[in-house]
């Protein structure tokens, strides 16, 4: 590479010539890459939900939770009104923004709840990561039942960040009883069709 | 990685180095690939977490490495980071906090990607901090600023999908002018706006004085090459369409009698028409770094057979021609054609003596002579017309400009949303065509194994091609930037 450019600053090669051209893009690829700190094996969170011993007398029959939906999505949005008027009249309906110290009372709530079946409402156009994992996988713990339900601000538009979600998910083990893209079957596994 | 390990910055001379921040997914390797041009750089997919490794690559200025970019593992949990850095010894000072982390179990297990991502920021100059405008400005982001404003080194916010319908990017200003970020840099990892590489030099030039002269430098080389790949582009590209107006095959009108026959012959003249137009394509890809095998290059428009098929298509064709206008009826016969088998291509004397009668002026009467005695002898000339030429560097120059405009991570795009070819302008397509004119009477001008499908060698030197070779690259300039304003108009 510096070899050629040497040449070409000091003979004058047209270095707009397309082969001179060509032939520097080809000594350009042959430069590699320098790995500086490669990837170790996995530590991924913990793959079993752990379920804690509860007093199952006090336990909720619904909880709907959303999770970092954006202020575009309505909360709680069409078609999952009734389950919210259930889960507010007898269980437990909130959301989170997604920081800390909110989650984390969240979770303390639905721990005190131990709802029969857990709904959560995820941004199907987000991107998923281990934050997102970390917290589904938490929540999950607090429940007998859990489902998610991906919803999105353009169905259309959100084909591809379903399918990412959907591959995500396949790597994880959450006990998930039910995926959902569309409000109204998550609605009817919630036990409140719309 | 070590601190030493990365090239920090210590002396004003050596390399800058820069990692490359953000959330997962957020477009950081495509960003890489567009400031590289490496299209072979890291692994890009709409999966979370595709790089979960720290790897560097070099831009030079006249051999010399001027810049190191360093991809970095996407930040997927900050908000539990930030809380684990909060939780260390109170007594420690914010700086040494993510140094405590880095030495701490911590770093090996739960957060073992976001503490590579520290420890290259640590390690390096500066960040350009990548962001997915369309994302929404949660707290998890702001957990983000807070833990790479922990290190303490320069971060330029870089606002990618920032043209997206979807692109929040007021909501984000905002977050990040509370974390007192205010320069940020608008650039579409997969289309990049114009100038858009000149403002991220420039601005990061402005987060670290001291490399400013050197990032100036980078900046003005790059733009250099930019220009020397357009030139050479415009060089292959007259290449390509001098060849082709030279290009003539003689057919005996025998062989012609049965439609079965003509029909063959004039799919073989088309085939290698075609074949040639792939090379010129292949080595407008191979100029600005993709690998002509690739996957997304075998399924551009121009490869797959799509603009191919357009090529001769009669309706193309009839629209180019109209297109073209009376005023740049030049040479052999234009696009209108009755035959419709013929579409594209010229056959028998009216094209044999146009293209003679071009050539009678440079030519004396020579060619003209020859041909007529080829005609006394039965045979006729296969030929490419004026409109099929036009439509051919509609094409031509609609790829090259996707490939200037676009980023290195943007083939995807060209092959599922190929940009439609812009239609050229009447007076600068006619001077384009009076500058091939000469070609019509010179066949040895058409690349010699044009006839070998795949395998066109330039032809012979001859200081009147190389002259006209001249001429026609310089009646593509105005043409490729029409092309290019009508492109960016429509964007």
């Amino acid at each position: 590479m510096s070899l050629l450019r040497g040449i070409r600053m000091n003979t004058g090669v047209d270095s707009t010539d397309p082969y001179v051209q060509r032939l520097l893009a080809r000594f350009e690829a042959l430069q590699q890459p320098l790995l500086l700190d490669p990837e170790q094996p996995t530590s991924a969170l913990p793959g079993s939900v752990q379920r804690l011993p509860r007093d199952l007398s006090k336990r909720l029959p619904l909880a709907l939770l959303a999770f970092e939906l954006p202020p575009a999505l309505a909360w709680p949005p069409a078609g999952l009104q009734d389950a919210a008027a259930l889960a507010a009249a007898n269980g437990l309906l909130a959301s989170t923004a997604g920081a800390a110290a909110e989650k984390r009372a969240l979770l303390a709530q639905l721990e005190a709840a131990t709802p029969q079946r857990l709904l959560l409402v995820c941004n199907g156009q987000a991107s998923p990561d281990r934050s997102t994992e970390r917290f589904l996988r938490a929540a999950c713990g607090h429940a007998e039942r859990s489902a998610l339900c991906l919803l999105a601000t353009d169905a259309a538009a959100a084909a591809e960040s379903l399918q990412r979600w959907r591959t995500w998910l396949a790597t994880l083990e959450l006990p998930l009883d039910g995926l959902f893209d569309d409000a109204g079957a998550a609605a009817s596994w919630a036990g409140a069709p719309p | 990685m070590s601190a030493t390990s990365t090239n920090s910055a210590t002396s004003a001379n050596s390399a800058i180095s820069i990692a490359v921040v953000g959330h997962t997914n957020a477009g950081k390797t495509s960003l890489l690939r567009t400031l590289t041009r490496r299209i072979d750089f890291g692994q890009v997919s709409n999966s979370p977490g595709t790089t979960r490794q720290v790897a560097a690559i070099d831009l030079a200025v006249d051999g010399a490495a001027a810049l190191r970019l360093l991809d970095t593992p996407g930040l997927e949990d900050a908000p539990a980071l930030l809380e684990h850095l909060q939780a260390l010894d109170g007594e420690l000072p914010r700086s040494q906090r993510v140094q405590a982390f880095l030495n701490g179990p911590a770093a090996a297990a739960e957060f073992e990607q976001e503490a590579k991502v520290l420890r290259c920021l640590l390690a390096t100059d500066a960040g350009l901090l990548v962001i997915d405008m369309r994302e929404t400005p949660l707290p998890r982001f702001a957990a983000e600023l807070e833990v790479l404003q922990l290190c303490a080194k320069p971060l330029l916010p870089v606002l990618n999908h920032v043209c997206h319908a979807d692109s929040q990017e007021p909501a984000w200003r905002a977050l990040l002018a509370s974390h007192g970020l205010h320069a940020c840099v608008r650039f579409d990892a997969m289309a990049p706006l114009d100038g858009a590489e000149r403002d991220l030099y420039t601005d990061l030039g402005a987060l670290l004085p001291a490399r400013r002269a050197q990032l100036q430098e980078l900046s003005e080389h790059l733009q250099r090459q930019a220009v020397e790949r357009h030139t050479a582009s415009l060089r292959l590209l007259a290449e390509l369409l001098l060849s082709l107006a030279a290009y003539r095959e003689l057919v005996d009108k025998s062989a012609l009698a049965a439609a079965g026959a003509k029909a063959a012959r004039i799919e073989r003249f088309r085939a290698r028409i075609a074949a040639r137009s792939r090379q010129a394509t292949f080595d407008l890809l191979s100029l600005h770094g993709f690998d002509r095998n690739s996957a997304e290059a075998t399924e551009l428009p121009a490869l797959a057979g799509r603009w191919e098929a357009d090529l001769f298509n009669p309706e193309a064709l009839r629209d180019a021609g109209k297109r073209l206008g009376t005023g740049a009826l030049v040479g052999g016969a234009i696009g209108l054609v009755a035959d419709v088998a013929l579409a594209g291509l010229s056959l028998g004397a009216a094209a044999t003596l146009g293209a003679a009668l071009g050539g009678m002026a440079s030519q004396g009467i020579g060619p003209l002579g020859r041909k007529l005695a080829d005609k006394l002898r039965g045979r006729v000339e296969l030929t490419l017309e004026d409109a099929t030429l036009a439509l051919l560097l509609e094409q031509q120059l609609t790829l090259l400009n996707a490939l200037e405009r676009r980023g290195h991570a943007a083939l995807e795009q060209l092959q599922q949303q190929p940009p439609a070819a812009a239609p050229l302008e009447a007076k600068p397509m006619a001077d384009l065509l009076l500058a091939l004119r000469p070609a019509r009477a010179h066949p040895e001008w058409a690349a010699p194994k044009l006839a070998d499908a795949g395998n066109a060698q330039p032809a012979p030197a001859s200081p009147a091609r190389e002259r006209q070779l001249h001429s026609v690259s310089t009646a593509l300039r105005p043409l490729a930037l029409a092309v290019r304003s009508t492109h960016a108009r429509a964007s």
